[in-house]
Parts: C-alpha cells; structure tokens; sequence
C-alpha cells in the first residue's frame, strides 16, 4: 500500500473562535479533506468544514414507520387473528387503543435506526486513529480546539499547507504520523 | 438604492382591509336581524379563532421572554402587534353577551348539580375576570416588564382553561373533559404561530423586515410549529382514547356527534389537514427553510385552525347537519379584516422603531 509519509498536520487553538475562523480560511485555501475537534459543539463549524446532508433522517423515517407498522400489526394480528378477546364488546379490531403501542415502537424503531445506521455511517467505534499518535490530542477533551488537514487532501503539500496553518497563528503545529 | 419605508405597501394594505372589514361586518349586521340565532353561532366560532391568534401570541412573547432563542427576536415585532389587538377582541365579544341565552343551553335549562357554576352571574364576573388577567398581561408585556412571564404563563394557562371550559365546554353542559384546556391552548400556539409565519414570510418577501430574517430563523419557527402540530394531535387522540376507553353515555356522546355518519368527514380532513399533511411535510428542513413553503403549510394549518373550532362548536347546535352557512364565513372573514387592520397599525409602528 502506498501511504502518503504522514496522515495529517493538525493545528492546536485556543479558543473555539480561532478555529471557526480557521476552518473556514482552509476552506477557501481549498483545503477538503480536514476535520476539526471540539470539546464541545460549535455553531457554525460543520458549515465551515463542508459537511452535507446526510441519507439518516431518511432511514430514521423508514425505521419509524417500519415501528408503527410492525407495532399496529402486531396488535392487530394478536386481537383479531391470533387470541380475539370479547372485551366491552368492542370489536376485535379497536385501533384507538392501539396507537399507544405503535406510537412507542415507532420512537423505539427510529432510535435505533438513528444509532445503528450512525454508527455504520461513520465508522464508529474505530479502536485506532493516527490522530491519538499526538500526545497532545488528549486535550481535545477538556479545553483545546484543533484543526487536522489530511494528507489525502489534492492540495495538500508538507510545506506549504504548514505554511498556510501557520498564517493562522496556531498554538501549536504538530505532524500526525500512522 | 431605495429606501423602503415600512408604511407605504402596508399602509394600502390597511385601508384594503378596513374597508373590507366594514362591507363584511355590515353583512353580519343584516344576517345578526335576519337570524339572529345562526349569527351568535357563526360569531362564537369565528371570535374563537381570532382571540386564539392574539392570545397565543401573549403567550409566545412570554415564553420568548423565559427561554430566548434568535426565532423570538426575529419574530417578536410579529407577536408583540398580534397581542396588542386584545382591546378590539374584548370589543368582539361583546355582541355574544346578547345571544348567551341562544347559545347556551344551561341558560334555560339550568343542570342542577353544575348550577353553582353554570349560572349567568358566576359566568360574566369569570369572563370579566379573564379579560382583566389578559389586559394586565399585554399592559405590562408592552411596556417590557418581563418579570410578569413566569407568572403570567400560569396565570394564562389558568384562565384559558377555565375560559374553554365556560365558552366550549359549557354549549354540552352534560359532557366534561379536562384536556379540553391544554387542548385550546396547543391550538393557541398553533394559531399564533402559523398566523406569524405568514405574517413573517410576507414581510420578509416585501422586503420590509428591519432585521434579517434567515433560513436558520424559520427552520426554528417551523420546528416550533411542527411542535405545536404534534402537541395538538397528543392531546386531541389523548382525549379520545380516555373517553373512548370510558364509553360512558354522557361522554362518548360528544363523540358520536362530531365522528359519526354526519359529521365524521369533517373529522377525518381534521386529522388530515391539522396533523398528518402538516406532520409529514414539516419532518422537511428543506421545507422549513424556505420561508414561502412554510408560509404554506402555516395558512393551510390556520384553515385546519378554523375547522376544528367549527368542529368543536357547532355540532353541539346542529348535529346532523354538517353544513356551512354563509354567516360563518362573513364572521370569520369581517372579523379578521378587522384584526388585521389593528395588528398591521401596531406592525407598521414596530417596524419603524426597530429600523430607527
């Protein structure tokens, strides 16, 4: 396999503002193939890193309606086919009081077609990444904000993209090796 | 390049619907001598979905106040001159003061265990009581004393319920439901929202918000209608379930009225237009992000607004006849020509502050 020598440059910053900035600079330098670590959300930085839409509200949509439809079959089949029960004399086929079940296996259906198919789309969980070759990396955990421009990236060149971070007045520039 | 003041478009506007207001409103004069029992019907339903837009909006400016959010400053001058138009809704109400006899039936025919409550003094001092709380809140709203939110929320909720327990509730004196008060006031915050979005994207397109109003400003008021729409619909199935579940003869009552043979079409396109269409499509952030779809499922949402009052109301006076009469619509309409006449005249001086 031909690895590129390294998997990135990643550019520590201070303060989640310095990266916002950053992350849109690098964008407008052409930069694609990069990633940005927060401790916590930033508004405005998957905008800035590019990030599309994905197909999951999609497949949360189908795994909900698969939940309502699943969960109204199963009482219907149940009440009217399976095990028909005279309770009140109502019909066998009393849909008001089966909305509740459907309705709860429908989140339940969508909950988890929202984590499974998150996880199978991203990739997760993922035991090793170069990025955890960077000592400092632990702390974009607690209170440091980086930028990682990966080698993979078109325009990416060892000089000049360190070059380009350091324009951005980075605390710190590191090498990310494999 | 141009300058827009806000005045001049909204300004015909005005007049237009003045105009339109006293043509309307005077046909409702005739139809009120002609038959004056179908006028205090036709006024009732269209007094409840005028006062649900102001008063949600009350609400909206007092939840704005405790949980902020960039929705509420782009949509505040909005809300703020919707609430405003308290005075002409109180005014509206006064007509109804002469038809409570015709309208309800616990006048003539008192119930003896209710009569404590269900009596015409108790009743007016209530509704006195209700517009007094309202007045105080807008008052003090208006003049941006803030701290009245908290209390006034609970207090609102107080009072709407009560109210749609008295104004509602009471036309079937014999059935008793306590959602019905969380259930207006979804439909409150689903009137006031959907009539603010419409009033929001008209402006936006004219060009005469002061501040800019974005795509992330309507995907938040769309998912807060979205939330409304699905608040109504729990509340509303919630009801049914219980006295459906209960089947007992004064309760289940209501119910065979308003979704048996004759009225049950207008209860299907109920949760056709007020849930499932709206649902479905406001799961869209493609929807919710331009301000011109949006602005169509809140108008088609406002329509399921007034039929579901319709809904609520009238089969409690005509239960095999599910018809329209043109009262209706003219109540509705001149009433609301009315409404937006005030609520542009309070708009157009918001505007002009926000811009300064």
């Amino acid at each position: 396999m031909n690895f590129p020598p390294i998997y990135g440059l990643l550019a520590e910053f201070d303060t989640s503002a310095s990266l916002l900035k950053a992350a849109r600079q690098a964008r407008a330098e052409g930069y694609r193939t990069m990633d940005a670590f927060s401790p916590m959300p930033v508004e405005g930085l998957s905008e800035a890193l590019g990030f599309r839409h994905t197909r999951l509200p999609w497949i949360v949509l189908a795994g909900g309606l698969f939940g309502a439809a699943g969960g109204f079959f199963l009482q219907w089949y149940l009440s009217v086919i399976g095990y028909p029960l005279n309770v009140g004399g109502r019909p066998y086929n009393s849909w008001p009081a089966f909305i509740v079940v459907s309705f709860e296996l429908a989140i339940l259906a969508a909950a988890f077609a929202a984590v499974l198919s998150m996880l199978a789309c991203n990739g997760l969980p993922q035991p090793y990444h170069p990025l955890f070759n960077v000592p400092r990396f632990e702390s974009a955990s607690r209170d440091r904000f980086f930028l990682c421009i990966e080698a993979a990236d078109p325009s990416f060149d060892p000089d000049k993209t360190r070059r380009f971070l350091e324009s951005l007045k980075p605390h710190e520039i590191f090498e990310v090796p494999h | 390049m141009e300058t827009v003041t806000p005045g001049r478009s909204l300004d015909r506007l005005q007049r237009w619907m003045l105009g339109a207001s006293f043509v309307l409103l005077a046909a409702c004069g005739v139809g009120l001598l002609w038959t004056p029992t179908q006028f205090f019907r036709s006024w009732l339903v269209a007094w409840l979905f005028w006062l649900a837009i102001t008063l949600g909006s009350a609400a909206a400016v007092m939840l704005h106040h405790l949980a902020d959010g960039a929705w509420g400053r782009a949509a505040r001058p909005v809300f703020e001159s919707a609430m405003l138009t308290l005075p002409l809704v109180a005014f509206l109400f006064v007509p109804l003061l002469f038809g409570l006899e015709r309208l309800y039936p616990w006048i003539r025919d008192p119930v003896q265990e209710k009569a404590p409550y269900l009596n015409v003094p108790f009743f007016l001092v209530r509704t006195a009581v209700y517009f007094a709380v309202w007045f105080a809140l807008v008052r003090l709203l208006d003049r941006r004393h803030l701290l009245v939110s908290a209390p006034g929320l609970v207090l609102y909720g107080l009072t709407i319920t009560f109210a749609s327990i008295d104004w509602v509730m009471s036309l079937e004196p014999h059935w008793t439901s306590t959602i019905i008060g969380l259930h207006f006031i979804a439909g409150q915050g689903l009137s006031s929202f959907a009539a603010a979005l419409v009033a929001l994207a008209f402006l936006a397109r004219a060009r005469l918000l002061p501040i800019e109003v974005n795509a992330s400003h309507f995907r938040a008021l769309g998912n807060l209608l979205l939330m409304f729409v699905l608040l109504w619909a729990y509340l509303s199935y919630s009801q049914l379930l219980i006295i459906w579940s209960g089947n007992l003869p004064e309760e289940i009552s209501w119910y065979l009225r308003r979704a048996g043979p004759s009225w049950r079409w207008v209860a299907l396109a109920l949760v056709g237009l007020h849930f499932a269409i709206p649902f479905f499509v406001l799961l869209s952030r493609r929807v919710k992000e331009q301000a011109g779809w949006l602005a169509v499922v809140a108008a088609v949402l406002l329509l399921a607004r007034a039929v579901d009052i319709f809904w609520l109301v009238v089969p409690a006076f005509q239960p095999d006849r599910p018809v329209i009469h043109g009262l209706d619509v003219l109540a509705l309409l001149g009433m609301g020509a009315l409404w937006i006449a005030l609520f542009l005249r309070h708009l157009k001086g918001r505007l002009a502050y926000a811009r300064s």
